[in-house]
This record gives structure tokens, sequence and C-alpha cells, in this order.
């Protein structure tokens, strides 16, 4: 019973559904823009790496914006190309930018890679868990010039 | 949605969950979660009864302690059956209602294995439905879609609410849309949520299967259909996700026999000549990037007649189960 209360209690303070959609993920660039399915929310331990896989399909283009709950910076991410581990992306070179837009010409697997930062004597990791968001955008790339 | 109000919320519903919990133990309650136990009962005896102890006897590589853990640390998202069919099929494509697996077939579906390929099969009409505006016969088919799902016992989900939702977007092309993809990744969320990943595996399964059948049969003819053809070949890279993430259930036997379907396909596609150009990744103003070069699908007849072959007799295998 005692294992039951804790695991309802646990779940009930990491209810992170739907995150993605929150206004700490949303860009206004995305305007236009449709909905991918793939886009996700969890919960994730400071000082933790999440991983996930995501296939983006061809001729298209997309935001990715990750995002997390107030207080906890900075969220550092990484896209890598499944193909080759080529890093697509890296935030930390971008001043831990949360967005990024790209055209993708050719179908792709990808990882994000979504890591929350935390200095040693700042906040104790191990007392946390946070929502994240991996809200993603995409549109077909548009027409340029005469067919 | 203001998170920092949820977090009020959840305090208050931390005392309520107390106060419920105290008053379980007091009353030695043993009226839990009928269904709950249910869905536990029937997993459980469905991992017990399907461990395939004959795995070296499969077609399969059989993954090391250390991949097997490497991809557990991985979530693999799945483009939803919806997003699926909008990739392949262009939006002006006639619609063959032949296609979808007729809804009177539900009743011969007795297993939990072919229940949960079906329910995954039938996502994917509902989807196919929706995207033709076959507004009637999508709300007969969410209406399979549930009762399926209850006999895999999947609650929580099909509520008055979402089938009011229905309803009332019915002229609503994109609003249905959206709820289709909607009941695909919450599904698979409360799957996901109660470590029913076999039953997972098998849902996706039945509705990729479903998808790629219902695209591959919309060529009629390979010469007039070939960007169809081509983005069935680009499909290549889901079975690829997807076989990788099912790889991890592989010890139950339903998956496992699904499995080797799924990679079968994924061989015919791969084993298709293609022409790579280098990547190159452009950074060409503030916050945006563009990904040149990758793999280009060449075009090729055989293959596709090979894969199409291979598809048809898959899905029917899934749809024609009888008493299994």
């Amino acid at each position: 019973m005692m294992l039951s209360l804790f695991f309802l209690l646990n779940g009930l303070s990491q209810s992170c559904t739907g995150f993605y959609k929150s206004s700490n993920c949303y860009r206004h660039e995305s305007k236009g823009f449709n909905q991918y399915g793939q886009a996700k929310s969890t919960t994730i331990e400071l000082n933790k790496l999440y991983k996930c896989q995501i296939l983006l399909y061809g001729k298209k283009d997309y935001i990715f914006s990750l995002c997390t709950e107030d207080g906890f910076k900075p969220l550092h991410f990484r896209i890598v190309d499944k193909s080759n581990n080529d890093v697509i992306y890296d935030n930390a070179d971008d001043n831990y930018n949360p967005t990024i837009g790209f055209s993708m010409e050719k179908t792709t697997t990808v990882t994000v890679e979504a890591e929350i930062l935390v200095e040693k004597g700042d906040k104790d990791p191990n007392k946390y868990r946070v929502c994240l968001g991996i809200q993603i955008w995409w549109r077909k790339i548009p027409k340029i010039g005469f067919d | 949605m203001n998170y920092s109000l949820k977090k009020e919320h959840i305090t208050n519903a931390k005392h309520i969950a107390l106060c419920v919990v105290i008053f379980l133990i007091l009353t030695q309650c043993n009226t839990g979660n009928q269904k709950g136990n249910a869905a536990k009962q029937t997993d459980t005896l469905l991992k017990t009864e399907n461990k395939d102890t004959s795995l070296k006897t499969a077609n399969l590589p059989i993954l090391t302690a250390k991949q097997r853990d490497s991809l557990s640390k991985i979530n693999f998202m799945l483009p939803s059956p919806d997003e699926i069919l909008s990739e392949i099929i262009p939006a002006k494509t006639a619609f063959n209602s032949s296609l979808v697996n007729p809804r009177n077939n539900i009743d011969s579906y007795l297993g939990t294995k072919y229940q949960s390929l079906n329910l995954g099969v039938y996502l994917t009409d509902f989807a196919y439905l929706n995207l033709n505006d076959q507004k009637n016969d999508a709300l007969e088919y969410f209406k399979t879609v549930r009762d399926l799902a209850q006999k895999v016992n999947i609650y929580g989900l099909f509520n008055q609410s979402m089938y009011d939702r229905i309803q009332n977007n019915l002229t609503r092309k994109d609003s249905l849309g959206e709820i289709s993809k909607e009941v695909y990744y919450k599904m698979l969320d409360i799957l996901e949520s109660a470590k029913r990943n076999n039953i997972y595996a098998l849902i996706a399964s039945g509705a990729i299967i479903e998808a790629l059948y219902i695209s591959t049969m919309t060529v009629k003819n390979y010469t007039d259909y070939q960007k169809i053809a081509e983005k069935i070949f680009e499909q290549k890279y889901l079975l690829d996700n997807f076989s990788e993430f099912t790889s991890q259930f592989d010890e139950d036997k339903d998956v496992r026999s699904v499995l080797i379907d799924v990679i079968e396909l994924k061989k015919i596609l791969e084993s298709s000549p293609n022409q790579k150009t280098e990547k190159k990744v452009l950074h060409d103003k503030k916050d945006h990037i563009i990904i040149n070069g990758g793999e280009e699908v060449i075009l090729d007849e055989a293959t596709f007649k090979k894969f199409k072959d291979n598809i048809i007799r898959t899905r029917n295998s899934i749809t024609n189960a009888v008493n299994k």
C-alpha cells in the first residue's frame, strides 16, 4: 500500500502531458506551420541525458523548440543525424538558444539529446523531476519561382 | 497551460490522493481497478505464455544485453497513420473504400495478438477515411477502434467527450485529422505508461502495415504513380526505426513474429539501388539551417512489385486471421 501511495503521488507530481503545447515552448515563427505528431512531453531529471529518435520526412521545413519549466536553465540540446552521427545542431554553440528551424532535403532520422544543466551547489539534482517539451512544427518547403 | 497553477492543483490532488489511499488501507478495499487488474493479468499471462525460448531458430538477429540496454535509453517517436498516409498519398488521389478492413471482421479476432494488430489496422483505416472526407464511415470505424481497444483493456481514452468532439467536427477535415492523431498517440502513451510495450508494438505494427498496404494499393499502374512509389521506398527509414524500437520486445513471441515480417519488408525496400550525395549543413540565417544531400532512392519496378506482393500477404495475414 505504501508503495502504491508512493507511485500515486509521484505520478501526480510528474504529469507533463501536453507540456510541449504550453507557452514555454510556443514560438511565433511557427505561424503557418503544422503541428508534427512526433512532438513530445516527458519528465527528465537534472543533469541526466534524455534521448529520442525522430523521423523527419524530406522536402520540408521544420522548427524545433525545446522547453522546460521556469527556473531550470540552461537546457542543452543537440540534434544528431542518425545515419552518420554528425551533429546537425548544438545549442551550446549558440548561447543555449531553445529554437532552431531547418529545411530538410531528404528524409532523415535524427536523435534529439536534451539535458538540463545544473552546476554543483545550485540545485540538488536528486530533488527535481522536470517537464521537458519537444515541440516540432513542419510545413512543405514553399515553391520559389516557376515550375 | 499555467504549470505553476497546475502545481497548486497537484498539491491539492496529493492531499486528496493521500486521504483516498488511507481510506483504502483502513477498509482493506478489495475492489481495486478491475479493468486495470484484468489488463495486468492478461499481459502477465501474455508475457509468460509468449516468452519465446526458441530465439536461436528464428531468422532474426539476437540483441546483446548491451544493445538492449542502449535501445531502452532511447525514446522512439513514430509518425501516426495519418502522417504516414498524408506523406505518401497526394491529396487528390481517388478514395478506394475496398482497401479498408471491413468492420464486421472484428468478431473474428479473439486472441490478444490479432486484436492488437487489427486495432492498429482500424486506427489507420479511421485515419484514411478522415483524410478522404468519409465522415459517416469514419465515425463507425471510430466505434470499432473503441470496441477493439476495450477488448485489449485500453480504457480512459474513449469517453463521451471524445465521441462528442468527433461528432462536432465531422465537417472539419483538419480537426478530424488532429483527433485521429490524438487518439493514436494517447493510446500509445497509455500503453507505454502501463509498461504494456508488447501491446504497444503490436498496435503500432498493425497501423504501419495497414498504412503501407493502403499506400501501395493506391499505385494501380507503376509508370503513372512514380511519386507515390518513391515515397513508399522512403518508408525504409520508418521501418528501420520501427524495427529498432520493436526489437526491444522481441522476447514476446507475438511481437517477434510480426517483427520478422517488418524486417522482411524493410530488407526489400533497402535492396533498391540508391544514390548518395554528401550531406551538408549550411547556416543560412539566424536560427535556421539547411540540410542538403543524403540518400536518393532510385526507383526499381521489380523491387516495388516484390514489396507490393509482400505487403499484401502480410496485411492479409493480419486481417484474415480467424479465430486465432
